[in-house]
């Protein structure tokens, strides 16, 4: 009776999880967000929805650096059709303008920049996109600000890592395997 | 046996559990747990990769991790991360851990069940496991603060930065996993009703 229970339960859980990626393939299959869990950042303006990812995601000084932005619709998740846009790169601190870009076609909702960044400085990225058939953001830019820190990344190799982790973990698990092992562990009552 | 009797937590060896519960239902929690975790290792899987259930907040390129956090900030990940699973994995598999798998009673007047620990099990040895779980997932919290501005992001980490249903996802896991976490931790006070060196011969 209570084993059935246990299986009531595991089978309950299997089918919420069976459910819930069922769920989860045919809306990424449908709706085609190319936002949906890749780590970019995305501002919401209107029924628009603008994202960069970086390529790489840590840049530094002189290095070329790929700013993809995506323009999709908020209502269904899909890219915007034809737009004209252009970007300003500055520097966050003292917004010197590093760089513009300016207007291009665009035919579908990405655009890739090439950019390769001057000094390692938190910058910030202004996307202004025109879409093509919105009275409202034909005339007058979407504008989206990007904050991209750049050059204070941290790198660690495995070997590094594995140094420290290593000895940590069997530290951790021996100091407890030894206390369980303990009979009378702790003061006596 | 006076009612109130409480022998010292290192010799205890029988506890009761609190009416509702059963030896099976303790496996409930480890499930619910098992589930948040399994949800959390598909969610960082999506959103970067499975390593950053470990080593999150940094990235891993195929040669080596880059981040944009300083080295103490990463340190507190994964010394957080490591002793949080370490006390997680030990909780889940508390049922079989601590009791004698054969030895459950029933007590025939109030039905509620007598578990009887293994040689060496304790309840304050349950606490430890509580305690470096608690010691992970405060350094857990310190890393979500000195990351991403909040300790609140232990709970709400790939929420805002994710759209449905990743963030859906997220949101899920830590919900399960912390409940469970949080249940297991207290255990001994939610379950158990009474902690004895016997049981009563009526239950017997």
């Amino acid at each position: 009776m209570r084993r059935t229970e246990i299986q009531k339960v595991a089978a309950v859980v299997a089918a919420a999880i069976t459910l819930f990626m069922t769920a989860n393939t045919l809306h990424s299959a449908y709706a085609h967000s190319a936002l949906a869990g890749s780590g970019a950042s995305i501002k919401t303006i209107d029924k628009y929805q603008t994202a960069l990812q970086l390529y790489p995601k840590f840049p530094s000084a002189g290095q070329n650096v790929t700013l993809h932005f995506t323009v999709l619709d908020d209502r269904d998740n899909s890219n915007v059709n034809g737009v004209y846009a252009a970007m300003v790169m500055k520097e966050k601190e003292s917004g010197k303008i590093e760089a513009q870009v300016p207007y291009r076609f665009y035919e579908l909702g990405d655009v890739s920049i090439d950019y390769k960044f001057q000094d390692n400085e938190d910058h910030v990225a202004t996307l202004f996109t025109r879409v093509i058939g919105d009275p409202k953001y034909q005339a007058n830019p979407l504008v989206a600000d990007f904050d991209i820190p750049v050059g204070q990344t941290t790198t660690i190799s495995l070997g590094e890592l594995l140094i420290q982790v290593v000895p940590f973990t069997m530290a951790l698990v021996g100091g407890l395997a030894l206390l369980f092992k303990k009979k009378n562990w702790g003061p006596q009552g | 046996m006076e009612k109130n009797y409480r022998p010292a937590k290192n010799q205890q060896s029988h506890v009761l559990l609190r009416k509702g519960w059963t030896p099976q239902r303790l496996w409930i929690i480890s499930i619910i747990g098992l589930t948040g975790l399994g949800l959390d290792v598909i969610f960082h899987t999506m959103d970067t990769s499975a390593l950053s259930i470990v080593f999150d907040g940094a990235e891993w390129n195929g040669q080596q991790f880059v981040s944009d956090n300083p080295p103490w900030v990463l340190a507190l990940s994964w010394t957080g991360h490591i002793t949080f699973l370490t006390a997680f994995a030990m909780l889940i598999v508390m049922p079989r851990l601590f009791f004698k798998r054969d030895a459950a009673t029933i007590d025939s007047r109030t039905g509620q069940w007598w578990l009887a620990f293994k040689p060496g099990r304790s309840v304050r040895k349950m606490w430890l496991i509580a305690l470096t779980g608690a010691i992970g997932l405060s350094l857990d919290l310190a890393f979500h603060w000195a990351q991403d501005g909040g300790p609140e992001q232990v709970f709400l980490n790939g929420f805002a930065d994710n759209t449905f249903p990743v963030n859906a996802l997220a949101l899920a896991a830590h919900a399960l996993f912390m409940i469970a976490f949080v249940m297991l931790m207290f255990l001994p006070k939610i379950l158990f009703a009474r902690y004895t060196t016997t049981i009563p011969p009526i239950a017997k």
